[in-house]
């Protein structure tokens, strides 16, 4: 009799994990709508993203050129990152940008002076803090909270908004479609590495019929990586690294092998000790010992490292060889935001991570915003002193 | 032992319950409260149970006033039957009925002593629910239910018994057999029981004193014969009654309502 | 009857409190022998019961070890915390339903931790001000919840929701908070206060030990007026016991247990919810039998959940340290659903 129950809720417990797995398995994949559309000039790019599976010290340059022949006359569709196909009868004029990464998008692609809204969190170029200040460009709330009346009130024929990671980040479009505001998703956060960069880059740029103007910018991106690739070719060693998203007190979260911040760690010649997960995972202190990370990144804003300092000597990743050997960096404000952003400074996102791994290749970070533990000299040196 | 109530005045909140309510009753004797819906009976039982605070007024139990006797004495002394208890926590019978002896023990001793058990064992026999003791409270009947609260109330072995209802949801044979068990156990330990009742007819089998209650107010006290009297009982339920003598006793029987509700 | 039932009712709880007792130490053992760090448990067990007697151990395993050990009893602790509070929880409201974070607790320790992370990001960077923080939000969140409460009479319903009021008030606030955060921390939908024991610390441990054993014992002292407030104001007033006194001194005990979890380990759901039923099938609702039936059953289904967690995050992939409450319910739902109908078929 017992035994019957017992079957009836494994049945049941078996029936409710394959019910949720089911969803995202049933779920309408845009990247395979997309390439039965081959007319379209965005996505043509697949066939040059190729390359991804490749290992990323293959010169692409070369491939590049076939993709800026292909421009198609007024008006034009285009499909966004939700698979959606989106009518444009001309190039928009008034745009507004809901995430920092697409307004560094349209400033290096010269459509700055088109944009007249941007999120709270828009900082870069400096020219977007300036133009805000004038009142030229609206603030119109934060990427997850946007306010949809300011949005609406600005009057934009574009936005531009990020489909993210996360299904309730696309809630807002519905609404401004409602109100007959022209929304379109770009992959932004859900990139992983820099041909999913490219692909957004050359999306905005065949919305706007600047084909040429993005493959120049494509160009001194990719041209800055493999510069970077190409002097760790020799680099035999690659140090384990562990990224944690805030001090440890706040959960030890890090990044998983499917994320923008993994590709910068792998490209730039290290070994992200997480990527056996996804997404952001948690991470247990056993885990991070049995690993031993040689060099510690911890990204986090308006935090005084000294006090970043004082809360790791109280954990137990004083045991691993990063902190041992003095490697612990704080990536703050801007340097955080640089790898945090999959926008157009991913190559000197690159570079910052690059000089953090190999400092011996590319030489010691010289960043304000990138604070080395161990440069922390009168504290370090108590430190060393109660270890010994 | 004796009770003694003057002057007594309860309210709920800007509603008056009780008003000027004097009494006496002693030991020994049972005590009946009659009177119609809302007239006041579970406030005075609650009153001296100290449940409810009187606004003014003072109760006196064996020449002790009742407000100055901590709340633990007073529950070895007082126990009160409430026709409703919480049930919402499933638990069983016999855990229940145990905790009818907690004001006999220190709060924090951890012991359960033997003659707690032989308590509830005995009650239970004479009330005849033994063996419902593994049952639990919310898969009795309202019958079961209802002697299971006596029988708690007589574990508690108290001084002064108050009975709410004791005989809403008993069967024929169960009314008879409690009240009459009760009120051998008053005659015999000489303990004070106060009931509040609308069956008049058991009133006026068991009473040895009858207090009517109407709007908070004492409107009559005294011996059955006193009391159940056709006029008073009329005018205070609005109800034509008989009155007809069994076996010595003046026993009441509602035949018609004075105002009938028209449709 | 009531003698030879009594008398089978100890030989329940006996029977339950030893094979509770077998089992958690069992698991224990698994616990300790288990993690990423691959270590044989031979050495672990060196480490943790042969080195306080002079053997010597290497530093790294001592590390390891030390960190295993913590990590066991962390959820051995939450896990009885959160139990027991939720058994009171259950008896002050009278509510089979209630859980400890009933009274908003959770909402409001999150609201403050989110409060504290972007008005002063310096402090919080110190776990030790998290763990206040938290702890003052959650006894915020109960001082509120219970003047609420007295302000609308004091009854176990008003308590009842006056905690909803606080906690839909306050799991707003957080969530409005916690987009602001995002700034800070990059993450996306970081949950700050996601259930772990894995950041639980050995110095850590005596905030969470002593005040579970102190209030448990203290809990266990008071089972009679608990067990008379089970069936009614009235009924407790009756026997001398003023509920008033009893649901306040019972409803701090289980904030106070409740803050301190959330404090050090974070929100863990159904614990409090299931382990006081499971007890109460066992053993009856006897508070002098439940309570320590629950605080076991507490600690061995939080325990199983983090070596499950641990199992996950170490051969499954992807998803790394799951939260605790996600895998406890996981684990403890089947079981009560076994004893419900165990029950109902008898």
């Amino acid at each position: 009799m017992q035994a019957k129950y017992i079957a009836a809720i494994a049945v049941a417990l078996i029936l409710g994990v394959i019910i949720g797995y089911l969803p995202p398995a049933t779920a309408p994949k845009p990247t395979v709508t997309v390439t039965q559309l081959g007319t379209v000039t965005v996505y043509t790019t697949a066939t040059v993203t190729q390359p991804v599976t490749l290992p990323t010290t293959v010169i692409t340059t070369t491939t590049t050129p076939v993709i800026t022949t292909i421009t198609t006359p007024w008006p034009k569709t285009v499909i966004d990152a939700l698979g959606r196909e989106i009518r444009f009868d001309e190039p928009p004029k008034r745009i507004v940008s809901t995430i920092p990464s697409i307004t560094e998008h349209l400033f290096v692609l010269g459509l700055g002076d088109r944009v007249v809204g941007v999120d709270k969190y828009s900082n870069w170029p400096s020219e977007v803090a300036r133009l805000v200040e004038q009142g030229k460009i609206a603030v119109v709330g934060e990427p997850w909270t946007l306010d949809v009346e300011k949005v609406v009130a600005l009057k934009p024929d574009l936005v531009l908004m990020c489909r993210g990671v996360k299904p309730q980040e696309t809630q807002f479009a519905p609404k401004l479609e409602e109100m007959g505001v022209k929304t379109f998703f770009l992959r932004c956060d859900a990139a992983k590495d820099q041909y999913d960069i490219y692909a957004d880059i050359r999306t905005i740029s065949t919305i706007f019929g600047i084909e040429q103007k993005a493959e120049e910018v494509i160009n001194s991106i990719q041209q800055k990586i493999d510069s970077i690739t190409q002097r760790l070719t020799n680099v035999a060693k690659k140090p384990k690294v562990l990224h944690l998203v805030g001090p440890p007190s706040w959960g030890l979260y890090s990044t998983g092998g499917d994320t923008f911040i993994h590709w910068l760690i792998t490209t730039a010649g290290g070994i992200n000790i997480a990527s056996q997960y996804s997404g952001w995972p948690r991470l247990s202190y056993e885990y991070i010992l049995s690993q031993d990370p040689e060099i510690i990144i911890v990204a986090v804003h308006d935090v005084d490292p000294k006090r970043i300092f004082e809360e790791i000597v109280q954990t137990p990743l004083t045991n691993t060889t990063a902190w041992k050997t003095g490697r612990v960096y704080v990536l703050l404000d801007e340097a955080d935001d640089m790898i945090s952003r999959p926008g157009p400074r991913i190559a000197d996102a690159l570079t910052l991570i690059a000089k953090v791994i190999h400092p011996e290749v590319f030489g010691e970070v010289q960043r304000s915003d990138v604070v080395k533990l161990s440069s922390l000299t009168p504290v370090v040196q108590i430190a060393v002193a109660v270890k010994a | 032992m004796k009770i003694v109530v003057n002057g007594l005045e309860v309210w709920y909140n800007s509603t008056p319950a009780l008003k000027n309510v004097s009494l006496k009753v002693s030991g020994g004797e049972m005590t009946f409260v009659i009177g119609p819906n809302g007239a006041g009976k579970s406030t005075l039982l609650k009153t001296i149970a100290s449940i409810v605070k009187p606004r003014a007024g003072v109760i006196y139990i064996d020449g002790k006033l009742i407000s100055s006797i901590s709340p633990k004495e007073l529950g070895k002394i007082v126990a009160y039957v409430e026709p409703h208890i919480s049930k919402s926590i499933p638990s069983t019978v016999l855990e229940f009925l145990l905790t009818a002896r907690y004001p006999h023990h220190s709060t924090l001793s951890f012991t359960t002593p033997r003659q707690d058990l032989e308590a509830v064992e005995k009650v239970s026999k004479q009330l005849n629910i033994e063996h419902l003791l593994s049952r639990r409270l919310d898969q009795l009947s309202s019958g079961e239910l209802q002697r299971v609260l006596i029988a708690r109330a007589l574990i508690q072995n108290p001084k002064a018994l108050l009975l709410d209802e004791p005989a809403a949801f008993l069967d024929l044979r169960y009314r008879l057999e409690v009240l009459d068990y009760v009120s051998s156990i008053v005659k015999v330990n000489k303990v004070i029981c106060i009931v509040a009742i609308h069956d008049l007819y058991l009133a006026s089998l068991y009473a040895d004193k009858i207090i009517v209650l109407d709007y908070g107010e004492v409107v009559a006290a005294g011996t059955p014969d006193e009391v159940l009297k056709e006029e008073l009982l009329e005018k205070v339920y609005r109800v034509k009654v008989h009155i007809v003598n069994i076996n010595g006793r003046r026993v009441v029987i509602p035949v018609e309502p004075i105002e009938r509700i028209s449709l | 009857m009531a003698l030879p039932l009594y008398e089978r009712n100890i030989k329940h709880f006996f029977i339950s409190l030893t094979s509770f007792t077998i089992l958690i130490v069992f698991m224990f053992v698994l616990a300790l022998s288990l993690g990423p760090a691959m270590l044989s448990p031979h050495k672990v067990f060196q480490a943790i019961f042969l080195k306080p007697f002079g053997y010597a151990v290497d530093d790294s395993v001592n590390v390891i070890a030390m960190l295993r050990l913590s990590r066991a009893l962390a959820s051995l602790l939450c896990g009885a915390s959160l139990a027991l509070a939720g058994l009171l929880m259950q008896t002050i409201t009278r509510n089979p339903l209630a859980d400890p974070y009933i009274f908003g607790l959770s909402s409001t320790a999150l609201t403050a931790i989110a409060l504290g992370i972007i008005l002063a990001p310096n402090l919080m960077v110190h776990k030790a001000y998290v763990v206040i923080v938290s702890f003052l939000g959650a006894l915020t969140g109960y001082a509120l919840t219970l003047s609420l409460s007295k302000l609308s009479g004091g009854t176990s319903l008003a308590m009842v929701l006056a905690g909803i009021a606080i906690a839909s008030l306050f799991s707003g606030a957080s969530h409005i908070l916690l987009y602001v955060v995002q700034q800070v921390i990059k993450t996306p939908y970081v949950y700050l206060l996601m259930g772990s024991a894995s950041t639980v610390l050995l110095k850590d441990l005596y905030f969470l030990a002593f005040p579970t054993i102190i209030l448990t014992i203290l809990s266990l002292a008071f089972f009679k007026p608990l067990n008379a407030y089970l069936y009614g104001d009235e009924y407790a007033k009756q026997l001398g016991f003023n509920p008033t006194l009893v649901r306040d001194f019972a409803a701090s005990i289980a904030a106070l247990l409740t803050a301190i979890t959330i404090a050090f380990v974070g929100v863990v759901g159904f614990i409090g919810l299931a382990a006081p039923h499971i007890a109460r099938f066992l053993t009856g609702s006897d508070h002098k039998f439940a309570i320590p039936i629950t605080t076991l059953v507490g600690a061995l289904l939080t325990l199983v959940a983090d070596i499950v967690v641990k199992l996950v995050s170490m051969f499954a992939g992807a998803v790394g340290e799951l939260p605790l409450g996600v895998v406890t319910a996981v684990i403890g739902a089947p079981f009560l659903a076994y004893l419900i109908i165990k029950k109902v078929r008898e």
